[in-house]
Parts: structure tokens; sequence; C-alpha cells
């Protein structure tokens, strides 16, 4: 693509910018349909556990209205506590989605409020897509724009957080993210407040959309940091950061769950301490022409660190008053990754928080992780203000994604658009003026031809990979057959590119996870819609106001779908209470029973996937709650005692007696040993833990089954009330008082049975006596 | 027409005719010969009654009248009567002490003293009680079936017999009123004789039912008309199990390994027949598709295997919307601006459906006028709606007829009629075509026209700059083929030595040589003033020229002196004037 806008490059510049919009409409659509697999093979349909949330809310606003959107008050969410969505939510996806659905409404177009949800993240790929060619082209080129842009529209690890039905917040985020460093490298370039303004708008929007902003908020103020720092300071940086950082601040405080967190938390104090630096730093650059060199110097060592002495004691004595919180636990987990699991096991027990493998990076980015470190090392040797911002962006993003499988997300815009300069400026060096050199064909004295690049700042641009030209700079020793062999083996790259995006989108990406799929042995293909057929069930025949306790994360699948109250949820805020269930889970029957009594539950939801080998079941998750019962609870839940005698994790025939009594493991396998999976496996055969289960006979004491889906994968327990005392029998009945025939052993001071106290004592005879 | 009179008035006045009625009847009319079968072995209980009416009075007769109790009557869905196997009119009047009144209009009247035999069919939902009220899962259901022994008759019957149908069922116990028998899956009562009018006795019948007892609560049909030639049908349908409650749990393994095959108190599924025509059947519900049903398509229907997402047990209730397309041609037939719709106004759900409460509602096109509905029985019609779906601008007007209590028998169809100009089919394509004229129209406006307030001069001097590159780089296009046809002269030169020949094309060359850098001068000299970086670069580039024509000339010179072929020589040239043509392109792209 940049070849031939390379091509055309001269031409005029209609044809150049209708080859441009072609190009961008076809990302467009490209990305859009790449994300439709789980639409074709499944249905429209909300995915995973986030998005039913979503869902849910946007219903919400668009059946209630905004304003009671932001006051709403779920009662159905954390009972008995009860959640304020309006206020811990970012709005901004629900927004996005209401407004066109609006605007849809009020042209008489009839959508569906599920159907704008589902598409809601492909539509958006596309502006990302565009947002991601202009932010491209103002750090390199448009060539190098379209590359990205046709490299962000199918990425893996972009489409796996926005395929039809993923309804999350990164779906819009990114696009946000993009365009707010688009505009604010258009703003350190023309040194514009008009661009500026609109970067502290993208902003909110951001801000409204995910909580990834944080990332856009430290690290503007680092890339302002940095040109400090390496003598790149200019007035437009100045115009830039004072006007953005005020009206960026100002407006993400609008949104209710952010409040004043940009002046209140130290996440956000790296931003405002740029922002008083830039003030220094723009006083000081003013004063040095109207002073001497001397006083100069005095002024700038006296006044910087006074003024950074003052900023470090200022804060630290904030954050000790309590004014400023200190740095999160979320925080903390991201420069130490072993941090998470031993204080916050619940963030740790996200799989999406883990660490991130080598397989990963290449799975989600393929070609592109091993190109972009090329195009960084162009930006590099090509610096301007812009290009600094994309190599801090660069380095930080890989830094965080190696930490967080999730945060492969951030990283993967800036590998597209490092990438696309790669490919842009190989294919640029490798194809242009190939005609003249075929004419040519005893090329060997280009000396000024060479010379000229170098001018140009061309020089040492080639990939690493296929450089010949470094080695003897005064000649160029690239023949017609390294030109096509070149352009051939990366075209070949690209191609493989596309093939295994397609390929990891339409195999890994595409799954609803609400309905699985499997196959059967002539091929057929057999659909497991167990979950709806339980949130199914719970929706229509239970009470309206049933209590379902399950592990947190099917909350928001049993809000959304089942429309019952949940005890807690993936918005996991209360660790106490999440502790609480994990607790019942982890107890035996009669503990459990006296927790659930207490948190009024009806129905308790497991999810066992032993018949069909699910394996993400709660039986693989119940470490998980153990450990976190056991942070808040340590004196009642210990999790060595689940452990077998060798210290391995089993439900087996080893498996400790604490575990074979626990509430999961009774409900999980409850009359499971009377099952056969296989003609040649004995009873009680767990296939996804591939052994026979320790122990066969369970009966419930407290609990009663009330539903089990086909395949067993989701199983509902109805909690009894409370049974009757054993009966009494008559004889037995009277109460034989303990000494002699004393019927109350409580006598008053006065000798009375009882009194009350101040009561009006009614003496006869006497006439009272009056003074 | 009685507005006029009082409403007391109105009733004395019903209350003698019916008198005189009843004293009228009670004397002329009798039924010789009564034969009541009650079929009792599904959920509903399908009653038949066969009456040999003798009319002895003096005066022929024109109508009949037909009693239920009133404990039938609350369950009525649905009555009807023929006479020889054709249809005759059965209208309802007011109730009399304990029995509801039908009164069934002969077509042919009963002379005095002949006799005709009736058929009258009626249907009552829900009078089977499941009992006990509540099983668990490994039980079977049992119902009570409660009536009367005799017929609900107005007149005296001379000869009677009921036969009660339970079914496959075990029978657990019945109320006897002698002679009263069980003749293998059936009780018989009676024959009595000399009954006389309005005689009760209470009969009851204990028994097992295992037919789904399943009822539609609520069944919303939606038929939106589209004059591009389909009908779309969606139905909501709202089903619970009214059978004998589930008792204690539910277990799967147990449900599993049931082996009592149609005896398990549950439903698993239940067979929906669609049109024929029917296509993109959809089966879904609130959280989306429900993937286990499947489809057969039969020469003159669709049967969709409905299968709930759970099999339904006594209580437990669903829901689930089935939608699909028909071709309009075969419901819809027109006559210039005339259509009439013809459609069922309620579909069969399940063999032996109850529907408590269908609600059918009829999307007609924009703008349809004159709107004629008639049904086939009496249904309670509600103001019309108003729906604005695609490119609508007023909305659509919408038919809403609502009914209780319907079965089997109330699958009949409605036609509407309405005027609808064909004209109109153009609006909406005709409306999307403007928006889009108008969308394309402002962009051209807008790219072509200049709507700044302020003239930007800079990017005015770069459209002018970028004009004159293009001249440039036209001018040293042709340069560059001149070089080249240079040296083609050069090299044919070498082989035939005809200086004549290279002296003219030498010639030649030289005057569009000339012409060019006459041109390029000129460019040059108002780049000066438009972009003087470039004027430079371009100052540079007529250096690199001159320095080709000039080396050119001298090659030229040296060739044509030295008789030798120099290949050496000739190569470096061709090279040095290769390399300065590509840094003049290089020095184009640049500016």
């Amino acid at each position: 693509m940049s070849s031939k806008s390379g091509l055309l490059r001269g031409n005029s510049l209609g044809l150049t910018s209708l080859l441009t919009f072609v190009i961008l409409a076809l990302a467009w659509f490209v990305g859009f349909a790449s994300r439709l697999f789980a639409i074709v093979r499944f249905e429209s349909i909300i995915h995973e556990f986030d998005p039913w949330f979503n869902y849910r809310a946007t219903a919400h606003m668009v059946e209630h209205g905004f304003y009671n959107f932001l006051n709403w008050f779920d009662e159905r969410a954390w009972y008995p506590l009860g959640r304020i969505v309006g206020g811990t939510v970012y709005p901004g996806l629900m927004v996005t989605s209401g407004l066109i659905h609006h605007v849809l409404d009020v042209l008489n177009f009839p959508v569906h409020i599920r159907d704008i949800c589902v598409f809601l993240a492909p539509t958006f790929s596309g502006l990302t897509a565009i947002a991601t060619y202009f932010l491209t082209k103002e750090l390199w080129s448009a060539g190098a724009g379209l590359f990205a842009t046709a490299f962000i529209a199918i990425s893996p690890g972009y489409t796996s957080r926005s395929v039809a039905g993923s309804y999350d917040n990164e779906g819009i985020a990114i696009f946000a993210l993009q365009a707010t460093y688009f505009l604010w490298v258009k703003s350190v370039k023309t040194g514009s407040v008009m661009w500026a303004a609109l970067c502290g708008l993208m902003y909110f929007y951001m801000v409204s959309a995910w909580g990834g902003y944080v990332f856009i908020i430290n690290l503007i103020p680092l890339h302002v940091l940095v040109l400090i720092c390496i003598g790149r300071f200019s007035s437009r940086v100045y115009t830039a950061y004072s006007s953005f950082y005020v009206l960026g601040t100002i407006l993400s405080m609008q949104i209710p769950f952010v409040g004043f967190q940009p002046v209140r938390t130290s996440e956000h104090m790296p931003a405002l301490g740029v922002f008083g630096l830039v003030q220094i730093v723009a006083a000081m650059q003013y004063t040095r022409t109207r002073v001497t060199r001397a006083q100069f110097l005095t002024l700038f060592i006296g006044g910087l660190s006074v003024a950074l002495g003052v900023g470090l004691v200022g804060y630290l004595s904030l954050v000790w008053g309590g004014y400023v919180a200190p740095f999160s636990g979320r925080f903390y987990s991201l420069w130490d990754t072993g941090y998470a699991k031993i204080h916050i096991p619940i963030i740790a027990s996200v799989s999406e928080h883990q660490p991130t493998t080598w397989v990963s990076f290449f799975f989600d980015l393929h070609i592109t992780a091993a190109v972009f470190p090329a195009g960084l090392w162009y930006c590099v040797k090509n610096v301007n203000d812009e290009r600094v911002f994309i190599i801090l962006y660069a380095v930080s993003a890989v830094y965080f994604a190696g930490v967080m499988v999730r945060l492969m997300l951030t990283l993967t815009p800036v590998v597209c658009v490092l990438a696309g300069i790669a490919f842009s400026l190989t294919f640029e060096k490798f194809l242009k003026n190939d005609d003249h050199f075929r004419s040519n064909s005893s090329g060997s004295d280009n000396k000024q031809y060479d010379k000229l690049k170098k001018q140009k700042g061309y020089e040492g641009s080639e990939e690493p990979g296929t450089s010949t030209d470094g080695a003897s700079p005064s000649e160029d020793p690239i023949g017609p057959n390294v030109r096509s062999i070149v352009s051939f083996v990366m075209s070949i790259l690209l191609l493989m590119f596309v093939v295994h995006a397609t390929y990891v989108t339409s195999n890994a990406y595409s799954h609803p996870s609400v309905v699985l799929q499997s196959s059967t042995s002539n091929g057929g293909r057999v659909m497991m819609d167990d979950f709806r057929e339980a949130y199914h069930w719970l929706r229509e025949n239970t009470a309206d106001d049933a209590r379902i306790m399950s592990w947190w994360d099917y909350g928001y699948q049993i809000a959304g779908m089942a429309n019952r109250t949940t005890l807690v949820d993936n918005n996991t805020w209360n660790n106490s209470h999440i502790a609480l269930v994990g607790k019942a889970m982890s107890s035996n029957e009669s503990a459990a029973y006296e927790i659930m009594r207490e948190l009024d539950v009806d129905y308790v939801l497991v999810i066992f996937g032993g018949v069909i080998g699910y394996s993400g079941d709660d039986i693989n998750k119940f470490l998980w709650m153990v450990r976190i019962a056991e942070g808040e609870h340590p004196k009642e839940i210990r999790e060595a005692n689940y452990f077998t005698e060798s210290g391995e994790y089993s439900v087996g025939a080893q498996a400790s007696q604490t575990m074979l009594n626990c509430l999961m493991y009774k409900m999980s396998y409850y009359r499971f040993g009377e099952t056969r999976v296989g003609y040649n496996q004995a009873a009680g055969f767990d296939r996804t833990r591939n052994y026979v289960i320790g122990k066969k006979d369970i009966t419930l004491e407290h609990v009663e089954e009330a539903y089990t889906t086909e395949n067993w994968l989701v199983r509902i327990y109805r909690v009894k009330k409370p049974a009757n005392r054993n009966g009494v029998k008559y004889t037995e009945r009277k109460i034989r008082p303990a000494g002699g025939h004393k019927t109350s052993s409580v006598v008053g001071r006065n000798g009375r049975k009882g009194s009350l106290k101040n009561k009006a004592v009614v003496v006869k005879g006497k006439r009272p006596v009056t003074a | 027409m009685c507005k006029n009179i009082p409403r007391y008035r109105m009733k004395v006045l019903i209350f003698t005719l019916g008198l005189l009625a009843a004293l009228a009847l009670s004397q002329d009319v009798k039924i010789t010969d009564a034969e009541r079968t009650v079929d009792i072995s599904s959920q509903l209980a399908k009653v038949n009654v066969a009456l040999t009416v003798q009319n002895n009075g003096k005066s022929a007769l024109s109508d009949v009248l037909f009693y239920i109790t009133t404990d039938e009557a609350a369950h009525l869905a649905h009555i009807a009567a023929t006479i020889k196997k054709k249809d005759v009119k059965v209208q309802p009047q007011s109730a009399v002490q304990g029995f509801a009144v039908y009164k069934v209009v002969l077509p042919k009247k009963i002379e005095a003293g002949a006799s005709e035999t009736i058929n009258v069919e009626y249907v009552l939902v829900q009078s089977l009680v499941p009992f006990p009220e509540q099983i668990t899962q490994e039980e079977t259901q049992h119902v009570v079936y409660t009536g009367n022994a005799h017929i609900s008759s107005a007149y005296p019957v001379e000869k009677e017999k009921t036969t009660v149908i339970f079914g496959s069922g075990k029978l657990q116990s019945f109320a006897t009123v002698a002679p009263s028998k069980q003749l293998g899956e059936k009780v018989v009562y009676g024959p009595y004789s000399n009954t006389a009018a309005k005689a009760i006795s209470e009969i009851r019948v204990h028994y097992e039912n295992v037919s789904p007892f399943i009822v539609a609560t609520t069944v919303e049909r939606l038929i939106e008309i589209s004059h591009w030639g389909n009908i779309a049908v969606e139905e909501k349908i709202q089903i619970v199990h009214k059978g004998a409650k589930l008792t204690g749990s539910f277990s799967r393994l147990d449900y599993q390994i049931d082996r009592r095959g149609k005896k398990q108190p549950c439903v698993k599924e239940f067979k929906t027949i669609l049109p024929a025509a029917a296509r993109d059947i959809y089966y879904r519900d609130v959280i989306g598709n429900i993937s286990s049903s499947s489809l057969k398509v039969r020469a003159e229907s669709v049967e969709v295997d409905v299968k709930p997402r759970f099999p339904l047990f006594g209580g437990w209730k669903t829901n689930y919307i089935m939608g699909y397309n028909l071709p309009s041609y075969e419901y819809l037939f027109a006559d210039g601006d005339k259509f009439v719709l013809k459609m069922r106004l309620l579909d069969h759900i399940y063999d032996g459906m109850v529907v408590e409460k269908l609600t059918t509602k009829i999307v007609l096109p924009e703008k349809a006028s004159n709107v004629k509905l008639s049904t086939p029985y009496t249904v309670n019609r509600r103001p019309d709606e108003k729906l604005a779906t695609y490119l609508d601008t007023e909305g659509r007007k919408v038919i809403v007829i609502e009914k209780n209590s319907l079965v089997d028998a109330h699958i009949q169809p409605f036609t509407l009629e309405y005027q609808w100009s064909r004209l109109y089919i153009w609006r909406e394509p005709l409306m999307a075509t403007g928006f889009f004229l108008c969308l394309f129209l402002a962009v051209i406006v807008y790219v072509r026209f200049d709507f700044e307030i302020t003239k930007d001069s800079a990017s005015e001097a770069l459209l002018g700059v970028q004009a004159k590159v293009e001249e440039v780089e036209k001018i040293v296009n042709e340069r560059i083929a001149i070089h080249k046809r240079l040296i083609e002269a050069v090299s044919t030169f070498k082989g035939d030595k005809e200086e004549e020949t290279l002296k003219n094309t030498r010639a030649k060359i030289e005057t569009e040589r000339a012409e060019l850098k006459k041109k390029m001068s000129g460019i040059v000299g108002q780049m000066k003033t438009l972009l003087p970086a470039a004027s430079e670069k371009l100052n540079e580039m007529e250096q690199l020229e001159s320095g080709i024509v000039n080396s050119e000339s001298a090659y030229i010179e040296k060739t044509s002196k030295s008789t030798t072929k120099n290949s050496s020589e000739d190569r470096q040239w061709t090279v040095r004037v290769n390399g300065d043509t590509n840094k003049m392109k290089d020095i184009i792209n640049s500016i």
C-alpha cells in the first residue's frame, strides 16, 4: 500500500487522496468483517462476563434515561450491600451505544440495543484504524500510516478484545487512546491551543470509557519530562501540555467514577508535578534572556531545587495527611509481579492478570512483533519531538504487556505503528526506482545517489536482517535480484500475517464462552448451551427476588441473563464479601448453611465440568476461593487443609477430609458417583481431572438439587428452609422447675414479681402534701 | 336500538319472554335420545353431545336451547354444533339458574311432530384438576375430572348415556351414579331414562393422565405486511406447565436414567406446525437463540420440533419467540389499490393447545386506509396503534386484536381489507436515493468551494508550487527522453558512422532543448517568488542538466573522432547520464 502511494508521490493530489480513502475504507471493512466470526458461527450474542454487565447497564440506560442511569442503585448486585452503578462505572461505552441507539431511533430505524452493543466494537475497530493512520502519518509518513492502519485492523492482539459481541470498555477505549495520542502529537507539533483542546476533549472521552486512561495521563507527562531533559522543550510543548492538562483534568473530573481522583491519588500526581515543572521551565526560559548567566545559574539551581523540595515535601505530607491516596495495590503489582499473589489474591486469581508468555507475544502480534524494533530503531535514529513520544510509548507498553497478559492490548497499537514505519521504509527502499535499475543492468557507480539518500536521513534505514548496504556505504550493492527477493519475502511475511491474524481471530478469539461448541465423531456440530439453559431456568422458575450465590465470575452473567440478585460479581470491589462467599463454598455444609442463612441465599450455583471435561469449572478455581477466604478468615479456612498429604491439590482418592466435606465438593459431585461417562471407565470418573473422585456417596442436608443442566455444566441447589426441630413427646414437654415449686426465681427488690420503672405508685388514704 | 327503553323494563321483558319460552319448551320439545362422550385423555375435556330433538308442539321449531353447567361454562373455550355434518350457528344467551345457555339456530325448522339430530361439540380447558397437586419427579400425574352424570338439558330426556374416555392411564376411582361401570379405557354412565330437565348429579373420575398439561398463557402474534413481497410473522409465547407441580428436587441423573418415556411428568419438546411457505425461521428468547430445535420440511407444512431450554416440569414456565417470513402472494390478494389479507388469527403451537390470552397485531403498510376487518369468531378489537420502522415518516397503522381462552378449533383465518396506492412503494427508495444525493452534493460542495474566511496564502502558494513542480517534472521527463534518443543516435552512429544523421538529430535535439530551457527558466523565475528553496534546487538541477549536455557534446566529439569501439567509456558515460537523471528525479521528489 505504501509502495503504491510512494510511487504515486508527485502525482496529482486527488489520486493519492482517493487511494488513501479507499485503503482506509477497506481497512475499516476488513477489520469489521474479520470480527464477525462469532456472529456467523454462533449468533448475535454478548460474550463472556463483563460485557454482560455493560449490556445490562446500557439496556437500563436506554430504558430509564441517562440521569436515572447515573443515579442507578443496583439492588440486584452485592446483596445485601447493593451497588451504586452510576458512580462506579465508566459510562462512555453505555453512552456511546445509547447515543447511537437514540439517533437511529429518531430516524425511525428500530435496532435492538443488543445488536448495537454487539456490533459496537467491530465498528470502532475501523475508527481505531483511522486514528492509527493519522497518528502514524504525523509521526512518519502517510505510507507508514496506511501500513499501520492495515496492521491494526486485523492485529489479533486488538481483535481479541473487539470481536462482535465483546461489548467491553476496551472496544472503544483503544480508539480513544489512539485518537488522544494523535491529537497530542499534533498539538506538540503545532503548538496550537485548538489541537491541545481537542486532545483534552478526546482524553475526556477516553476517561469516560476506560480505566486505562491512567496510562495516558502518565505517558504524556513523561513525554514532556523527557523532552525537557533532552533539551527539546519549546513553547509549543508548553502550550500543548498546559492546555491539555488543565482542560483534560477538569473534564475528567466530570466523570462520577473518577471524581476527585486526579487531584487526590498518587497515580495522577506525576501529571500535576510535570505541569508545575513546565511552568518553572517556561519561566526560566523567559528569564534567561533577561538576566546574566551567573544570575541565571543561581536562579536555575536554587529555584529548581526549592521547587522540587517543596513539591516532594508537599506530596509526602499530603499523603501522610490522607489528602492524597498512596499508590494502590494494583499499581504495585505492575512493578512487582509477585505482589498481587501475596497481598491481593483476588487480582492474581484473574487469568488475564498473569504475566505474559513469549508465545502470546507471537500469537497476538505475529510478524509485527519481530519488525517493530526496526521501526523503533528508525525513530531513535531520526528522533524529533513526536518520535520521542512513540519511543516512550513503545518502551512502556512493552514493559506493561510483559507484566500482564491483559495489557497486550495497549502494546498492540504501538507495535502496529512502528511495524508500519518499518515496513513502509523497507519497501520504500527496495521497491522505489525498480524500473530504473532494471534498465540499468550493470549498476555500479551510484555514489551520488547514495549520498543524497544520506542527506535526507534515510541512511541506516535498512532492515537489520536484510542489510547488505550498511557495510559499504560508498556503494549500493543492492541488485535487482536482491530487491525482488526482499520485496517478495516481505510480501510473503505480510501474507502470513494476514493468514495468522485470520486464523487466530477465527479459532481463539471468536468464542462467546457462553455457548460451548464441540464436534461429534462424524464431524457434526454440537452446541452445549448449558449456561443459558441454567440462567433461563433461573429467570423463569425462581422467585423474582431470589438471591443466587455463586463464585464472582458468574455474577454479571446471572444478573444479565437470569435477572436475579447476586451476592458477588465481576466488579470485585468488596474483597471481604467475596471472601465470605469463598468461605461458604469451602466450609462444610452446616457451617456454610449458617453463612448462607445470614446472607439470605436462596439458590447456590456451581459450574461443574467433570461430565464433559470443561476445564474452567469451579473445582479448578476452588483453590482461589480458599485463598481469598483464608485472607479474611484465617482461623476457619486454611489452604493447607485442602491439599493431599503429599501436598497436591486433588479431589481424588487421596483428597483430604476437609476437601471432601466442603460445600463446593459436595455440590459439584452430588450423585456424580452414580454416573459413568464411558464404557471402560469407573463410576464417578471426572473427565476434567482424569481420575475417579474421592468420595461418591454424598448426602446433602441443608441444600437440595434444584436444577442441573443437560451436560451437568451448571448445577443449581436450593437452600432449604430451616427444618422443624425434632418432635418432643407430650410427656417430655413439661418443664420441670429446678428447685421446689417456685414458678419464678426472679423476685424484685421490693418483693413484687416485677415492676415497671417510674411507674406511678398510687398511695391510698393520704392526701398529697401541698406546700 | 334499545337505548330508549329503561333497563328494568328490558329485564322484565326478557324475563317474561324466557318464562313463556320455558313453558312452551317444557311442554312441547323433548329429547328422545342423547349420547354424550367426554374425552379427558388429554389436558382438555372434549365433550360431544348427540341430541335427537323431537318437536311435539304445534308450531315449527326454529332453534334449540343447549345448556352447560356454570361450572363447566367457566372453563369453556369453544362450542360448535353440526346437523348432518353441516355447521350451524350457536349463539350465547343470558344464563339461567345454574346453567349457561346457548341457542342452536336451526337452518331448517323442525316441523311439528318431526325430529332432528343435533351434534354439539364443546371444549373445556383447565377443568382437569391435578390430584395430588404436587408430585415428585418419580411419580406420575393423576387428575380429577368433575362433571355431571346427566346431560345438562333444557328439555326432558327420554334416554341418555354418557361415556367418559380417560385414556390409557390407570383409573384410580370414579363416582358411581348407577348404572355406571368401567369398560377398558372408558367409564360409562347410564343409560338413564326419563331424566327431567336440568338434572344434575355430580361425578368424579380420578385417573392417571400423563399427557402434557402445558398452557400458553400469552401469545403475542405480530404480522407485518411488506409490499415488497414479504409477510413477517413473529410469535412471542409464554408457556407454563399447569399439571401437578414438581415438589422436592429435580435430579438430572434420575431424569437421564428415567425409562418411563412419555410417562415422565414433564414436557421435553413439542411440535409446532408452520405454513409450508415459511422461510427464515428463528426460535429464540430474551437471551438468544435456543439451539436445541430441529426443522422438518414436509409437503404441506414445516414442522418445528420446539425443545425448550429445559424440560418443563409441573409449575415450571418458559417463554420463547418464534418468527418466520412468508411470501405475500399466498396471503395478500389485490385488486387495483384494494388489498385483502387472509391469514390465520392464531396458528398452531402444539397439538391440543390451550391459549389463555391471544394478542394479534397486524402491521399495515404506511398510508394504508379504509381498513375493514372480519374475523371468524368474536374478538376484542383494541384501539389501533402506530409503529414507525425503517424509513417511515408517519408510522404504520397497527390493528390490535385480543381474545381469551383459545384452543385448536380457533385456528381460523381472518380477512383484512385495506386501500393502498401502489405508487407509495416508490416512496422509500426515493427517500434513500434523495438522502444519498444530498450527502454527495454536500461533499462535492464542501470539497469544491472555499469556505475560509481568511485567505491562507501559505497553502495557496503550496498549491501553486505543486502545479509548477508537475510542470518541471514533465520537462525533466522530456529531457531524459532526449538523452536516451541521443544515446541511441550515438550508438547507431557507432554502427554505421553516418555523421549526417547524427548531426541532424543533434540539431533537432538542440532546438528542443533550447525550448525546454526557456520554459524552465520561466518556471524558475516564478518559483523564486513562490518558494525560494525550491528555486535553488531547480537551479542546481539546471546546472546538472547543462553539465550533462556539456559532457554529452564532449563525448560525442570524442566518439566521432575515435574509430575504435571503446565500450568501457560508453558504459561509464551511460551510467553517468542515468545517475544524473536519477538525481534530477530525486530533486523533484524532494520538492
